[in-house]
């Protein structure tokens, strides 16, 4: 089947009852992480065609021809992401683990709404459990990273 | 195990490819579920989203969503938010959370038939289901799961929901906002003024499949949405409800649950529409 990573094209068998989170991280996309394997917990989640989802219960099968943003594709030429750099500067990332479903997850959300308030952005996130269970540095890295988002559109 | 996944091109193919491998195959909507928990016997999956059965459309009469929307492209489809209350809408906000929901059909929910939030409100609105089993039929979603033509060989193409005005209200209760409900109700009305001229209570995950209350809902039929009617009616769901226990909760639990959200939409149908 056929399926772009971060704007990179795969031409690949895949098994009919593989997941989508372990074709990626087959692949090499580490950042793609296996928290709960169940859909519970988002560590897993990817964009599909600009939507986040989590690819631990979707079928790799299912990819086929689609468009799929991992946490490796966010920084572009070096420079980290907004989003990236937002949850660094304001401690989002704390242990680090949930974090790149939970990037991908803002990222969703950002795209649609570029000022969400603090309930849009803890709705996004509700499919992302926290194993520090702190989710107000998170909540706080999205909202910092849409004001200059949208900065950066608007100048 | 699964060795074979499948992407036809219509309905037609799938049915097709469905009735020849029989209990070897399922149809796959959102991919949500049956990638977790493939039955053990089955080896095909035949993936829908190829089908041709996405899209919504809206007429006259009401709205027609392809069996492959997903939750949140129907969340996100305003003329939704516009017909009975919004309730479809205060509903979908509340069901798993975005990535789940950016994933999960309609179409799949419909024909798996249980762990739904969703269904219950489909049957409080009257909704059509339209399938494919040989020839394209459409039957009343209450019937489809009454005569469980759901259990049936055939592929679900779209559920309409009629727009002819009415107002509907939804609650669930769950130990968390992202839980599986323990219980939940969704109630409908149409009007002739203040009197009630059609009623419908519909209790899911009791936790067996949502069913319709019909003789609660009858008794709100010719009255005024009081307090009074509104708990003689919640009351009578309650005493009549089937229930029973599992780990998410007990028979005694839901019953009382009933009563609570019965009322509780009820009420807030009652206070929309004075």
């Amino acid at each position: 089947m056929n399926l772009t990573v971060n704007g990179a094209a795969f031409e690949i068998d895949v098994s009919p009852s593989e997941s989508l989170l372990d074709l990626l991280r087959s692949l090499g996309f580490k950042g793609v992480k296996n928290g709960c394997d169940n859909g519970d917990c988002g560590a897993c989640a990817v964009l599909i065609d600009g939507r986040a989802i989590t690819s631990c219960d979707y079928p790799a099968a299912a990819a086929n021809g689609k468009d799929i943003i991992t946490v490796e594709g966010l920084a572009k030429d070096g420079e980290l992401h907004p989003i990236q750099a937002a949850f660094l500067d304001t401690g989002g990332v704390q242990c680090g683990f949930c974090t790149p479903g939970m990037m991908l997850a803002a990222l969703d959300l950002l795209t649609r709404v570029p000022d969400p308030s603090d309930d849009q952005i803890r709705e996004a996130l509700r499919g992302n459990l926290c194993r520090c269970t702190g989710y107000v540095k998170p909540v706080e890295a999205v909202r910092t990273a849409a004001a200059r988002m949208r900065k950066v559109t608007h100048g | 195990m699964i060795t074979d996944y499948l992407h036809p091109t219509s309905a037609e193919v799938a049915f097709s490819t469905l009735t020849s491998l029989g209990s070897r195959a399922r149809l796959v909507g959102g991919g949500t579920d049956l990638s977790l928990h493939p039955p053990a016997d089955v080896d095909t999956l035949i993936d829908l989203s190829t089908a041709g059965l996405g899209g919504i459309d809206r007429d006259g009469g009401g709205i027609t969503i392809g069996a492959t929307t997903t939750l949140t492209e129907m969340l996100e489809y305003r003329p939704l938010g516009d017909v009975w209350s919004g309730v479809v809408h205060t509903m979908l906000a509340r069901v798993a959370s975005p990535l789940h929901r950016n994933a999960a059909s309609i179409g799949g929910h419909l024909a798996r038939g249980r762990l739904s939030d969703v269904i219950p409100v489909m049957l409080a609105l009257d909704a059509a289901v339209r399938f494919f089993d040989g020839s394209p039929q459409q039957m009343p979603l209450v019937e489809f799961y009454a005569t469980r033509r759901n259990r049936k060989p055939l592929v679900v193409t779209s559920v309409r929901i009629p727009s002819d005005g009415g107002r509907a209200a939804f609650r669930k209760f769950a130990r968390t906002t992202y839980d599986l409900a323990i219980l939940n109700v969704a109630c409908a009305a149409r009007f002739k003024g203040d009197i009630v001229t059609s009623a419908r209570i519909v209790v899911g995950e009791r936790p067996s499949l949502a069913v319709p209350l019909t003789h609660a809902a009858g008794l709100l039929v010719g009255e005024i949405l009081t307090k009074e009617s509104i708990a003689h009616a919640a009351t009578v769901a309650s005493d009549t409800i089937e229930v029973r226990s599992d780990p998410r909760g007990s028979a005694e639990y839901r019953r009382h649950l009933t009563e609570v959200l019965v009322r509780r939409c009820l009420t807030e149908i009652q206070e929309g529409q004075s």
